[in-house]
């Protein structure tokens, strides 16, 4: 940083002693709460996603279901195919485990293996995980980078972690849609934002097509 | 009682803070540019690799001679490759004291991620290494880290091999960095050098499964490993220092254990306490060392 005009404060220090007449009484901030998700979520997803009615979503079935399509290697624990509700519901279970509220999560869009800025990516929780999971959202810079979150709030500065789709989109001046229905109105990307991949804090896109 | 016990081991901390910066400027003095930040997190420092962009091990490592710690820089010194990665491995297991704040946690050695196994030293499962409660400053990018690193020394030397693209990282410290002070045209007396890192408490004591509550991803390798967020953080503006808190891991961020403020050198050697309420731009720029921006503060 340069200073354009001498006369400007330069660091906002503060001075060490006029700080420690507040230190030490406060104690340590309280643990941030993670949001409560119903105990029936894989019930609830598999009455959602299951439309052959064999008791669990497979097959073409996951196609509807972007996000549990991404992580299916991590919520299809025997690896028989079949995402099941009890499966589903270990995964929430592991994320429980955590105690995390929210987590950073960094995301790269590419466009035709170029970076893409001005894009909004919007993370929109699965219906089945309740109203408590909130949406993330962010828009990316020059480097096609952005890092979500819920809101400005101290609180909700980062992603709750759940199952997610990912829509992208990016208006031109006359507000026409220059992305794909498919990585947004009808998007076929998903995520699952947890703590037990040490890459699951970091989303690269890359788009495609017209 | 308890202010008063806070605020001497504040104190401590800015002047352990004042001493890391010295070294960092005496490192200057001697090799005519800031201390580098390594390879990437699979790697650990090696004493017979000098202190330029070949050294496998990041600032904490190279900065270790100036902080009258050469005995640790020298641990493993000629040897013959087998034997260098056991004292190398003895290495990981220290815990300098002038690395972990005192309002933060007692300096001993933590653990790990469980499956840490760098390229270059016999790391087991179960072992404690060292940590640093301080960061160097990355500048603004969206995640200061960039990898592991190289698999082997042959591969980074292949005509094929390629390093990744560093252009988002332009502070201080980086990968494979070697900045000097010419290089720091906004002047070093505006510029961060390191500060506290953010931490989740439930980790202070060990960083141990992924996955678990006590897992945090910037404190889960040795403070003598290569460039990544246990060593490194950044003033991207989406990533705003605040108190350590359970329940949100902000691993990129700086912060601090301390009610309102952390402690951060900058390049200049002169120590500050950074009010948690600091404008995200004016952040920002701190982090970066030729933005040239006028500040509107």
């Amino acid at each position: 940083m340069k200073f354009a005009l001498q006369h400007h404060k330069v660091i906002p220090s503060v001075a060490l002693l006029a700080l420690s007449a507040s230190a030490g009484c406060s104690g340590r901030p309280s643990r941030l709460a993670p949001p409560v998700i119903p105990d029936d979520a894989g019930q609830q997803a598999v009455a959602k996603y299951d439309a052959s009615g064999d008791g669990a979503i497979n097959g073409d079935e996951l196609a509807k279901a972007p996000a549990l399509k991404a992580a299916v290697k991590r919520i299809d624990a025997n690896g028989d195919g079949n995402v099941t509700a009890e499966e589903i519901n270990a995964r929430v279970a592991v994320w429980k485990n955590s105690r995390v509220a929210i987590t950073r999560v960094a995301v790269k869009v590419r466009r035709d293996g170029l970076p893409l800025a001005g894009a909004t990516v919007k993370l929109v929780p699965d219906e089945f995980l309740g109203p408590a999971v909130k949406p993330a959202q962010a828009v990316t810079d020059a480097s096609g980078t952005a890092h979500l979150k819920i809101s400005d709030d101290p609180a909700e500065r980062g992603v709750n972690l759940g199952f997610y789709r990912v829509e992208v989109t990016r208006p031109d001046a006359s507000g026409k849609e220059t992305i794909p229905a498919r990585y947004n109105t009808a998007t076929e990307l998903g995520t699952e934002i947890t703590r037990d991949d040490p890459n699951a804090d970091r989303l690269a896109i890359d788009l495609t097509g017209k | 009682m308890q202010a008063a016990r806070e605020a001497a081991r504040r104190t401590q901390c800015a002047n352990q803070l004042k001493q890391i910066g010295l070294a960092w400027q005496n490192h200057h003095d001697s090799f005519k540019h800031f201390p580098t930040g390594g390879w990437g997190w699979n790697w650990q420092g090696d004493p017979d690799r000098g202190f330029g962009k070949e050294q496998f091990g990041g600032w904490p490592y190279n900065i270790l001679p100036f902080m009258e710690l050469a005995n640790l820089r020298q641990m493993g010194a000629g040897m013959a490759d087998p034997q260098k990665r056991i004292a190398l491995t003895d290495l990981s297991k220290r815990q300098p004291e002038q690395f972990i704040c005192p309002s933060k946690r007692p300096a001993v050695p933590t653990a790990p991620k469980d499956h840490w196994a760098p390229r270059n030293i016999n790391f087991t499962i179960g072992q404690l290494a060292g940590k640093s409660d301080y960061a160097a400053c990355s500048g603004d990018p969206a995640v200061p880290e960039e990898g592991e690193g190289p698999a082997s020394v042959a591969i980074a030397s292949s005509s094929l091999f390629r390093w990744p693209n560093l252009d988002a990282h332009n502070g201080v410290c980086f990968m494979r960095s070697e900045v000097n002070i010419k290089a720091i045209t906004d002047g070093t007396t505006n510029t961060y050098m390191v500060g506290e890192k953010y931490q989740l408490p439930a980790s202070y004591g060990g960083s141990f499964a992924s996955g678990s509550p006590t897992y945090d991803f910037g404190d889960n390798e040795s403070m003598f490993s290569g460039y990544n967020r246990d060593q490194h953080r950044s003033t991207n503006p989406a990533l705003l220092p605040h108190r350590d808190q359970d329940g949100f891991p902000d691993d990129y961020a700086f912060g601090s254990s301390h009610p309102t403020a952390w402690g951060m050198a900058m390049c200049d050697g002169s120590v500050h306490w950074m009010s948690f309420d600091i404008d995200a731009v004016t952040h920002r720029w701190l982090g970066v060392i030729n933005d040239g921006n006028p500040t509107t503060k």
